[in-house]
């Protein structure tokens, strides 16, 4: 570890220059951002203080954490900085081992989320040594006794070093838990004897992302240094980790992985053998339908403990029976089932037979990677003749899956093997096979709300109904008296909700987890959890349109189910202000610009300016780091209640409608406080050609004047050029143009005198140049009756 | 015809140690005759025995040797005597050239110097219309004139409105452009003078490519009678299966400095036609040896050669030596440490050359540091060196060398340079693990072909299985072709994807079906923003030939694959014919790149170029590192020191000088290779000498220039001295001419002179120590140059520093002028 003052130092400087440069700042300006827990664990029974260091951490009221209410207590110590928030963290004896998410609460609303860890020992800090001059850093070790857990961090170009004495012949686990947090750490691992020799290097543990977890046995007694770094020389000043070395099993996997809640399950670990103690692998769930966690397995004697992910599920789990490496001996699954395996060696197909309906629909769905396993699965069915009905890999990285609608009843056979043909008792895979049922999927685009008393915030969802109808009712779970949401129930196929989470000015200010439940009204049996996708992490990437200096990565991927089926909600006083868009839709011609009118309120006293930046839809970054789309607005001063801001569209602007959120950020006795309202946006052409009347009749033989028009949207107002589609029988102008200016341009139409009666549809259509940009437009038609001639 | 007998001496006793000492490849006896008489043979060959000329306008040569003691030959096509017994039948001209005259049979009989041999000739259908055929003689006439060349009509474009395929390749697209474009005037049946292609071939109007034939020449003459016979192509052209080329490799007596080769193609049909007034001829040496229209090879000094022959899609390449006898050339007796000098010396005496003495200690602590690690020895280590008096020091060094971890890294990098891995490529974080994978590959001295099995059949993560990170970078099947052939077989094949290749018998044929073993290799998985991609083998796959359409088979240069089943994986099979030791590219271009690494020239010159056209500079020596490279499993360890605790690795840079009479010796190991130090060696060692290190952004203080995982590395000094980027796949990037910007960089770089005045660096802690003077500039000397100075040096240098108020100063002077010396910057 260097001199983390530089980099503060550089950052403010960043912000200076930032601030020369006029870059107006976006409302995540005022969120406090959490760089790095230190430590990045915490210890299960014990209180453990944690230092929050990132930046806006003033004004810390309090630490959320994904766990129900009370579970583990956070107690601020002393007021925190902008840079440092202290916590104590108490977590009780019986919490689970594994990983869970936190934020900072401030009086401006809460940061964004963090991983940590808790783990069942205290961790001992990374130290920084004082090298003497002329020693290389790489000579100077900390020195530890197993079993440890060391808590440090990897900066760029950082390398850390540990010693310890190891006895002739003693097995030592090493685990590195850094990608996991969510960081973009890459940890290596290089163990040296004495003399400087490496012993082994190890890199990525497939199962743990980029982490690893492997043990090694010393042939020989001694002292030995163990070098963590980032496999790229890569770091930054929060790229945490914890290294954990002791007695511990190195297992990865678990058969089965699937388990039922309720209901003891022994699991067995491909990659330990038989368990002298099988009872060590003994877990009953309890507390969680269908879900993750994470089983600690600790043998007699061990240190430590390993994490190893299960799902919990009340489908019957089927494992399989080797040998199963043809048809003939295939092993019998029930469906639905959660089928289980390891492909044991490169080569290997597992087979199961299934009995399956003609007709029906079945969803078969692999698990390797969350469970651990490095498998590539693919499936392939077999028909009872043997052939092969279908196959399925993944598509890039996800995980195997397809829908099977068999073609007559019978016996199938679900064949596994590994894509890239390799096997070993960590290619662990569970399948779960089961006829497609009723159910609801529904995600949020929100993972924290600040929600002032007396007001509203966003809460958009994402609905999707797979075989169900009727409508749905959404819930409310562990939210405080006095917070509700304004839309409650939707019709069937309703997709997007713009829902808001409302506050009145009963609720008791403090901080929430909330969950969203969607019910199916047909079938109250049929709920779901609304999932949420925190990023954790985020890296600089130079000064964007809208000043933003960083943007959120999205790497993260596999964070814990604690951490992404949560809402963080913290309720803050009496918002001094609020606003709303005069009209919820602004129709913005392309090319062209629109206003969009802003009306704000104010609490008596408060004078302070309201900022706003608008995000979505495309004001946000495309793939050339550009926005097509900006809106202008100007601050909301207490002499002006509606704030009048300018919609611009740029080139390559999509015509669609798009929903966009505007922050209102003002700064209140020292706080920072944002209020965000949604609106759309249909940007359409600036015209759009249509007749003056719709029908015009006329007799066979005879002629009639027609005035059209290009209908543009204020303020193009250039010369558009019609075209009138040509219909056999009548006689029309194939283009005419109405001027700047014009409205519309009379056009004669003569029908053929021998065209018979009837209705005639002209097409219209229209070509213009819209500042620098042709554009064109269909529009209305012009229906022609034609009556007989007279 | 004269024929003069010469007398023949005995060979001296000397000479016959050194025949022994030679091996199979004889010396010269100092008192052999001069050249240009050829000397009275022992025995004389004539081939072919026996000829059969079909047809009126059938005609053919005669290869004629006479053969000496000691297996070398003289060349009596042009001056035997050729008797015709039925000159009703053949004729034949003084120099061996036999013609029809009338169907029949009659017997030739060819004398020289008292020796003689009788063949038979028949000849058939005399009377029978024979007209040209397009595929076999126009074709090979617009080849023979050069018109279809790459330079000239063949090139993609063509020349000047006409164009041909690249030599004749695609003989029916030839045939529409000479008789349609234009409105038919290349091709003038009623006047076959007339025609634009004979007007332009023979310069009678105005020819940018100038003359291309003579009125007279048999190539003329073809193209001249197919106008004639009105352009006729035949619809079931005959094809030829193979080419000979009479009368082979030779070593020539030193009073034959020519030899005259015959082309003989084999048509499906079974016959055999000379082809030599059609074939074209090319020398691998052309300062040394020149080769005319008809086959006729002239050397002009002592020589080592290969005339490739090529006739229509047939190349043969035929080795020929060449010893002008110096008869004050005496050869050296040197001292041999193991085979390669036994080989490398042999050669010497074979060609007339003479090395350089022995490198002092110092030069060759340098270099096998150098060559080895990649970096300078410490003083301590060069004190220790220098100090000892064991004779045996040098194996004792080398051993130890082999063990140090900088020999796995700089080895590593070597290899890294040519594997193409960049971040554009595999990723950040794809390089590195690629890096490390070859660092643990060389320190653990794993067998290479193990490596190249690993990588041609590798597939999974390519994060978690570097290796498949060639199928990243190569995500073709013929890119992965390519880089096989010419990282593995040191062959470029890359001609062959659009057509035969020009210089070599390698088709397309051969490109694709060595691309065909890649062709089920797929990739997935390259979503998420995440820098990793999955290698597997499709269930199927097919690489279809460019020009035919076909689908090739899995084919190895003439080994076939057997057949798969769907989804399996054939490259196994690659691999497996890959590392089998008779495998006659693998081990081979193996040895000679770590030859090349070494020695700084490969025995095969560009490393990986091996064709039969561009031969090896010393083929036994070549098969012998093979041998012992397959012997050890291909492990680079053995064959390293194997080479470097050689004598002919330990002989000095200066040049000595050579016999008028013998061979050019570069290439023949005479004396070590100067050559300038790469990026990184030159930073390493200024770092090694300044005792200050390197800053490399993205790596950690004290990691060496040879350490770096990647080739595009933002550094200026690096970029100057051309660290590759590593988006080839050849040992090309490296500049080796110096430039203004090094020398710039050399002399001004703040950051080296920033060094010079730093406490910390090693002169600094010395001044600091108050080190006496001489003490400093001797160790300055063994920092930088690793020898001690000499008595003139040190005065100098001391001369220096007191003339100087600041002894300072003057020693940054010294440790600056060491720096810029041509004896630190260069491998010498």
């Amino acid at each position: 570890m260097r001199n983390r003052i530089s980099r503060c130092l550089a950052s403010l400087a960043s912000c200076f220059l930032l601030g020369l440069l006029g870059v107006q700042p976006s409302p995540c300006f005022g969120q406090a951002f959490v760089q790095r827990v230190e430590p990045a664990a915490v210890t299960r029974g014990e209180e453990t203080r944690v230092i929050l260091h990132g930046s806006r951490l003033e004004l810390a009221t309090a630490l959320w954490i994904s766990v129900p209410e009370g579970r583990m207590k956070a107690t601020r110590v002393g007021e925190s900085t902008s840079e440092r928030a202290v916590f104590d963290i108490k977590v009780p004896a019986g919490m689970p081992l594994g990983f869970y998410g936190l934020r900072l609460a401030t009086e401006s609303g809460l940061s964004n989320a963090h991983i940590f860890l808790v783990d069942e020992i205290a961790t001992v800090p990374e130290e920084e040594l004082a090298v003497p001059t002329g020693v290389s850093p790489m000579q100077a070790p900390q020195v530890v006794e197993l079993p440890v857990a060391i808590a440090g961090s990897i900066l760029e170009e950082d390398v850390d070093l540990f010693a310890f004495d190891a006895q002739v012949g003693q097995e030592v686990t090493f685990e590195v838990v850094g990608s996991r947090l969510g960081k973009g750490l890459d940890p290596l691992v290089t163990i040296r004897d004495a003399g400087g020799q490496v012993i082994l290097q190890r890199d990525n543990d497939v199962g743990l992302f980029y982490d690893l977890r492997f043990a090694h046995k010393f042939a020989d007694a001694g002292r030995y240094t163990v070098e963590v770094r980032d496999s790229r020389f890569r770091g930054s000043d929060h790229w945490g980790y914890v290294l954990r070395m002791g007695r511990f099993p190195q297992a990865r996997v678990a058969v089965p992985a699937t388990v039922p809640a309720g209901k003891a399950t022994t699991l067995t670990f491909p990659q330990l053998g038989a368990l002298a103690s099988p009872e060590a692998g003994r877990v009953t769930p309890s507390g969680v339908i269908d879900g993750r966690m994470l089983f600690a397995l600790k043998r007699p004697g061990d240190d430590l403990s390993a994490w190893l992910p299960l799902r919990i599920s009340p489908i019957e789990t089927v494992i399989e029976v080797e040998p199963n490496d043809v048809v003939k001996q295939a092993s019998a699954a029930k469906i639905p089932g959660a089928l289980h395996g390891v492909i044991g060696k490169p080569g290997d197909m597992d087979h199961f037979r299934v009995s399956l309906k003609k007709g029906q629909l079945y969803q078969v769905q692999v698990e390797t990677h969350t469970i651990g396993s490095p498998a590539d699965i693919e499936l392939i069915l077999l028909d009872p003749a043997g052939k092969e009905v279908t196959r399925a890999d993944d598509s890039g990285l996800e995980e195997a899956r397809m829908n099977i609608t068999p073609p007559a009843d019978g016996e199938y056979t679900l064949v596994v093997r590994e894509l890239v043909n390799w096997g070993g008792p960590e290619f662990a895979y569970a399948i779960r096979f089961a006829p497609r049922t009723p159910g609801l999927t529904l995600s949020s685009g929100i993972t924290r709300v600040a929600l002032p008393l007396g007001t509203r915030q966003p809460l958009p969802l994402s609905l999707n109904q797979v075989a169900l109808s009727g409508d749905v009712a959404f819930r409310l779970k562990g939210a405080p008296k006095g917070i509700t949401m304004k839309i409650n129930e939707v019709k069937q196929g309703t997709r997007e909700i713009d829902n808001y989470l409302l506050c009145d000015s009963s609720t008791e200010p403090g901080v929430y987890t909330i969950q969203i439940e969607a019910v199916s009204k047909a079938n109250s049996k049929i709920t779901t959890l609304a999932s949420t996708r925190p990023l954790i992490d985020r890296r600089p990437t130079g000064r964007g349109p809208h000043g933003e200096p960083f943007e959120l990565r999205e790497d993260q991927r596999r964070l814990p189910p604690t951490l992404t089926e949560r809402i963080a909600v913290v309720v803050l006083p009496t918002s001094p202000f609020d606003f709303e868009l005069v009209s919820p839709l602004v129709t913005l011609p392309r090319y062209q610009t629109a206003k969009v009118d802003v009306k704000t309120t104010r609490i008596a006293g408060f004078e302070s300016p309201i900022r706003f930046v608008a995000r979505g839809g495309e004001l946000d970054q495309n793939n050339l780091r550009k926005p097509r789309v900006r809106l202008h607005i100007g601050e909301a001063t207490a002499d002006n209640s509606t704030t009048t801001g300018t919609l611009e569209s740029y080139v390559n602007t999509l015509t669609h409608r798009q929903r966009v959120v505007l922050t209102g950020t003002t700064v209140y006795r020292g706080r920072e406080l944002s209020l965000t309202r949604t609106f759309e946006i249909d940007i359409v052409v600036a015209f759009r050609p249509g007749p003056a009347r719709k029908k015009v009749t006329v007799a066979a033989g005879s002629s009639v004047r027609v005035a059209v028009r290009p209908n543009r949207l204020a303020p193009f107002d250039g010369p558009v050029m019609l075209s009138l589609g040509q219909v056999k029988g009548l006689e029309l102008p194939g283009t005419v143009v109405v001027p700047a200016g014009a409205k519309e341009v009379e056009v004669e139409v003569k029908a053929a005198a021998d065209l018979k009666p009837g209705t005639y549809k002209v097409s219209l259509s229209g070509i213009a140049r819209v500042e620098r940009f042709q554009e064109s437009a269909g529009g209305e038609a012009l229906e022609v009756e034609v009556t007989a001639a007279k | 015809m004269m024929e003069k007998t010469v007398k023949r001496g005995w060979p001296t006793l000397g000479g016959l140690v050194l025949l022994v000492l030679g091996g199979m490849t004889p010396g010269v006896a100092a008192d052999e005759p001069a050249a240009g008489k050829p000397a009275v043979p022992k025995s004389i060959e004539v081939r072919p025995a026996e000829v059969d000329l079909v047809g009126r306008r059938e005609v053919a040569r005669l290869s004629v040797l006479g053969r000496q003691d000691g297996g070398r030959v003289t060349d009596l096509s042009r001056v035997a005597k050729y008797t015709v017994e039925n000159p009703g039948v053949v004729a034949v001209t003084a120099d061996g050239r036999l013609s029809a005259v009338a169907d029949g049979q009659s017997r030739v009989t060819v004398a020289f110097g008292g020796r003689s041999q009788t063949i038979t000739v028949r000849v058939k259908d005399f009377g029978v219309a024979n007209p040209v055929d397009f595929h076999t003689e126009v074709i090979a006439a617009l080849s023979r004139g050069g018109c279809n060349q790459g330079a000239c009509h063949g090139s993609p474009q063509g020349k000047n409105g006409f164009r041909l395929s690249l030599r004749g390749y695609k003989p029916d697209l030839d045939r529409m452009t000479l008789t349609r474009e234009i409105f038919g005037r290349r091709t003038s049946p009623q006047n076959p003078d007339a025609s634009l292609i004979l007007a332009k071939a023979a310069n009678r109007v105005p020819h940018v490519g100038g003359r291309r034939f003579r009125g007279t020449e048999p190539a003329y003459g073809v193209l001249r009678q197919w106008i004639f016979e009105g352009t006729r192509v035949s619809e079931s052209p005959e094809g030829v299966v193979k080419m000979e080329v009479l009368p082979g490799q030779q070593t020539l007596h030193t009073t034959s400095p020519q030899q005259q080769l015959v082309a003989r193609a084999h048509f499906a049909d079974g016959s055999i036609r000379d082809v030599t007034h059609l074939a074209v001829f090319t020398t691998s040496d052309i300062d040394a040896s020149s080769v005319s229209d008809d086959g006729l090879v002239k050397f002009h000094g002592t020589a080592e050669v290969a005339v490739l022959v090529r006739y229509l899609k047939q190349m043969v390449s035929v080795r020929l030596a060449y010893v002008r006898a110096d008869p004050k050339f005496v050869a050296e007796k040197r001292a041999e440490e193991n085979a390669i000098d036994r080989l490398v010396f042999a050669k010497h005496r074979q060609l007339q050359l003479k090395a350089s003495p022995t490198a002092s200690d110092g030069t060759y602590l340098r270099r096998v540091y150098l060559d080895l690690l990649g970096v300078l020895p410490s003083p301590e280590e060069a004190r220790s060196y220098l100090d000892s008096k064991d004779p045996s020091k040098h194996l004792a060094l080398v051993d130890g060398l082999l063990k140090r971890p900088e020999f796995a890294e700089f080895w590593a990098m070597k290899w890294l340079d040519v594997m193409r891995g960049n971040r554009e490529s595999i990723t950040e974080r794809g390089v590195h693990k690629l890096h490390r994978y070859l660092v643990r590959h060389f320190a653990e001295d794993r067998s290479f072909g193990t490596l190249a099995r690993q990588i041609l059949t590798s597939r999974g993560n390519t994060i978690e299985n570097p290796t498949a990170s060639f199928f990243r970078i190569a995500r073709t099947p013929e890119d992965a072709a390519e880089s096989t052939a010419q990282l593995f077989l040191g062959v470029r094949i890359q001609c062959a994807k659009c057509h035969n290749h020009p210089y070599e018998a390698i088709t397309q044929d051969d490109y694709y079906g060595l691309a065909a073993y890649f062709a089920r290799v797929k990739l997935k998985g390259r979503v998420f923003g995440l820098d990793r991609e999955i290698v597997y083998v499709g269930r199927e796959g097919e690489v279809k030939h460019a020009e035919s359409g076909a689908v090739m088979k899995p084919t190895a240069f003439g080994k076939v694959a057997r057949d798969v089943a769907v989804g399996q994986d054939v490259r196994p099979q690659l691999a497996d014919w890959l590392v089998r030791g008779e495998n006659r590219w693998f081990a081979r271009s193996t040895v000679n790149r770590i030859w090349a690494h070494i020695l700084g020239l490969g025995i095969v010159e560009p490393v990986d170029d091996f064709r039969k056209s561009n031969p090896p500079s010393n083929a036994e020596l070549l098969n012998e590192l093979a041998r012992q490279f397959v012997g050890v499993d291909y492990r680079f360890k053995p064959v390293i020191r194997s080479i470097v605790t050689s004598q002919a690795y330990r002989l000095g840079a200066r040049p000595v000088v050579q016999s008028p009479h013998s061979a050019a010796p570069v290439r023949y190991v005479t004396s070590a290779v100067v050559k300038m130090l790469a990026a990184e060696q030159i930073l390493d060692a200024i770092s090694q000498a300044t005792g200050v290190p390197e800053k490399y952004k993205g790596y950690p203080l004290g990691t060496r220039a040879t350490q770096l995982a990647e080739g595009a590395v933002d550094h200026n000094f690096l970029k100057a001295f051309t660290k590759p980027v590593r988006d080839v796949r050849c040992d090309c990037a490296r500049e080796t001419d110096p430039t203004l910007n090094q020398i710039v960089h050399l002399i001004n770089n703040a950051g080296i002179l920033d060094r010079f005045d730093a406490d910390s660096s090693r002169l600094g802690r010395m001044l600091s120590a108050k080190t006496p003077t001489a003490e400093i500039v001797e160790i300055l000397y063994l920092a930088t140059i690793s020898r001690r100075p000499s008595a003139a040096e040190r005065k100098l240098a001391l001369g220096h520093v007191a003339s100087l108020p600041d002894r300072a100063e003057g020693l940054r002077d010294i440790q600056h002028a060491l720096i810029n010396s041509n004896e630190f910057l260069l491998r010498h």
